[in-house]
C-alpha cells in the first residue's frame, strides 16, 4: 500500500512539474473535467435490486508550446466504489519531429482499437453506457512506453502508431523488465467522419499464474476479472511461467448527421494456443440534435483450451437512448439482455435496465 | 409571368430566411514563415486531419462556437455535417491527444482577433466580403 502511494506521489509530482514547465511559455492550457452517475436494476440471481453508483471523475489537462505538448488524465472515485481513490490514467509528453511525425513518452491509451484510442475515462462521449466486454480482459487499456506516431504525407488520412511498452504485467513501472510489449497500429480515415484501424499487439505475461487476469483451465479458482487498471486482487505467489499474449484488432467508426456506427472485432491468443474472439457493434440513429436511439451487440468467446483466461462465452444485446439535456450533460438509458457462461462463474442470464447521467465541462 | 413572380418571391424569401446564404466562407491564416499555404493543407488543419505546420509547430485552430450564427454553415462547408457532429469529432481528436484543443469563438470579428493574436493560428469565418486583417496574415476564400 505504501508503495502504491509513493508511486502516486511520484507521478503527481511529475505531472505538476511537466505542466509547470510547459505552462511557463505555453500558448494555451486546457482543463476539462467529467463525471457520471449510474443507476442499474437487474433480475439476475446475484444482482442487487437496485444499484446506484457515483462513477469516475476525470480531470483532463492539455498544454502545448511549439513542438511540445502535454496531456494528462487523472481520475477520482470514492472509496466506497474503488480501492484506489486517485489514479493517473494518462500522463505523456509529445514532441513533433516535423509536420507529420511525432514521438511521445509516458502513460497512454494503447492504440489497439478505435474505442481505446478515442474515448477517455469520462463517459460523456461514450456511445454506450459501458465499454465493450473485451475491455475487462483482453484490451491492454494503458501502456507506459514510447510511441511513434505519424501520417502519410502522400495519402491524406493514412496514419501509423508504434508503441514500445512496459507491458501489462509491470503496470506503471516504466520499463521495469525492459520492453515487454509492442503495438503496431495503422489507420485510414477516407473522410474526417470515417476511420478504420487495424492493429497487432504482443506482450509477455510475466508469471502468468500469479497474474490477476488468470483463470485458465489448468488453474481454475481465480476469476480473470480485473479492474480497469488491472490491479492485483490479493493473489498468492506461485509459478514463474511467462507466456506470450497476442492480440489482433480491427475497428471501423463512422459518424454522419443521421447514422453513427462503431464496429470492434478482435482475436487473441496466449502461448500460441487457440484463438479467443470478441465483437462489439454499435448502431445509432440521430432523431434530432439532442436525441439518439441506438442498438448494441457485444460478444466474447474464450476457447475451452485456453490456459490463461477463463473459458466460456459472454454476450450482451440491447437498445438505448441518449439525450443531450444541455451542452454539458447527457442521459443514457439502456435495456440489455445479458448472458454469461464461464468456467469460473455460475451460468447467468439476466435482463438489465441501466441509466447513466454524465457531465462534461 | 405570374410564375416568374412566384419564383422571384420564393428566392427572395430563401435569401432573407438565412442571413449566411449569400455570404462567403474565408480562411484566415497566421502561419509561420515559409509554410506552404495550399488550400488542401489548410482544410486538413481545419478538419483535424493534420496537427502541424510544415516546420512541426502546432497549428492553433479557431472554429465557430455553438453560439455563432455560422456554427452549422461552417460545419456543413468544412465537413458536410452539422455543427454538433463537427464539435464531437474535434472533442474525440483532442481527448485522444492527436490534436490540440481549438478555440471556439462566437463572432466573425472574434475569429479574426483570435487568429491575429496567436502565432500559428488558422480560423474560418463567414462574411460577405474578404475580411480586413493585419499585415502578415493571409485570407483565402473557401469555395
Amino acid at each position: 500500500m505504501m508503495n502504491a502511494y509513493k508511486h502516486m506521489i511520484k507521478l503527481l509530482a511529475f505531472l505538476v512539474g511537466i505542466l509547470g514547465a510547459v505552462s511557463a511559455k505555453s500558448q494555451d492550457i486546457n482543463a476539462n473535467w467529467f463525471t457520471h452517475f449510474e443507476l442499474e436494476t437487474s433480475d439476475g440471481a446475484q444482482a442487487m435490486d437496485r444499484e446506484f453508483e457515483w462513477g469516475e471523475t476525470a480531470l483532463f489537462l492539455t498544454a502545448n508550446s511549439g513542438r511540445w505538448s502535454f496531456l494528462s488524465e487523472t481520475s477520482f472515485q470514492a472509496e466506497k466504489y474503488r480501492d484506489q481513490q486517485f489514479t493517473v490514467e494518462r500522463v505523456r509528453v509529445r514532441y513533433e519531429f516535423n509536420r507529420d511525425n511525432a514521438i511521445s513518452f509516458g502513460k497512454m491509451h494503447t492504440p489497439v482499437n478505435y474505442w481505446n484510442d478515442n474515448f477517455h475515462h469520462g463517459r460523456y462521449f461514450f456511445p454506450t453506457i459501458n465499454r465493450p466486454s473485451s475491455f475487462a480482459r483482453f484490451i491492454p487499456v494503458h501502456e507506459v512506453g514510447l510511441r511513434l506516431s505519424g501520417q502519410s504525407p502522400m495519402v491524406e488520412g493514412v496514419g501509423y502508431d508504434i508503441v514500445f511498452g512496459t507491458g501489462q504485467s509491470e503496470g506503471d513501472e516504466a520499463f521495469a523488465s525492459g520492453v515487454q510489449s509492442y503495438t503496431a497500429s495503422f489507420s485510414w480515415a477516407p473522410t474526417p467522419q470515417s476511420k478504420s484501424m487495424i492493429s497487432y499487439y504482443r506482450d509477455a505475461i510475466l508469471d502468468h499464474k500469479d497474474n490477476p487476469f488468470h483463470g485458465g483451465n489448468h488453474h481454475v479458482g481465480h476469476d480473470d476479472f480485473q479492474d480497469h487498471d488491472g490491479a492485483p486482487q490479493g493473489l498468492a505467489s506461485g509459478s514463474e511461467t511467462d507466456i506470450a499474449y497476442e492480440l489482433v484488432s480491427w475497428s471501423f467508426h463512422h459518424e454522419g448527421d443521421t447514422w453513427r456506427t462503431l464496429s470492434e472485432l478482435s482475436a487473441n491468443r496466449t502461448d500460441q494456443g487457440d484463438l479467443n474472439w470478441a465483437a462489439f457493434q454499435y448502431l445509432g440513429y440521430r432523431v434530432n440534435e439532442t436525441l439518439s436511439a441506438y442498438a448494441l451487440f457485444d460478444y466474447v468467446n474464450v476457447s475451452k483450451d485456453e490456459i490463461h483466461f477463463s473459458a466460456g462465452t459472454e454476450h450482451r444485446i440491447g437498445v438505448g437512448i441518449e439525450w443531450f439535456a444541455t451542452n454539458s450533460a447527457s442521459l443514457k438509458v439502456e435495456l440489455r439482455r445479458e448472458h454469461k457462461d464461464r468456467t469460473t462463474d455460475a451460468h447467468q442470464d439476466s435482463t438489465v435496465l441501466e441509466a447513466q447521467l454524465a457531465f462534461g465541462f | 409571368m405570374a410564375k416568374s413572380f412566384t419564383l422571384l418571391f420564393f428566392m427572395l424569401g430563401l435569401a432573407t430566411a438565412n442571413s449566411s446564404w449569400a455570404a462567403n466562407t474565408y480562411i484566415v491564416v497566421n502561419a509561420p514563415e515559409g509554410s506552404s499555404l495550399d488550400l488542401d493543407s489548410l482544410e486538413a488543419l481545419l478538419r483535424g486531419q493534420r496537427r502541424n505546420w510544415d516546420d512541426g509547430d502546432a497549428a492553433k485552430v479557431v472554429l465557430p462556437s455553438r453560439e455563432s450564427p455560422h456554427f452549422n454553415a461552417i460545419a456543413q462547408k468544412l465537413l458536410g455535417t452539422s455543427g454538433v457532429v463537427m464539435q464531437r469529432l474535434w472533442f474525440r481528436l483532442v481527448f485522444s491527444g492527436r490534436v490540440n484543443a481549438p478555440d471556439y469563438i462566437d463572432s466573425t470579428q472574434g475569429v479574426i482577433q483570435a487568429v491575429e493574436s496567436q502565432a500559428g493560428a488558422i480560423g474560418i469565418l463567414v462574411a460577405d466580403d474578404p475580411p480586413e486583417v493585419q499585415e502578415g496574415l493571409t485570407v483565402f476564400e473557401f469555395k
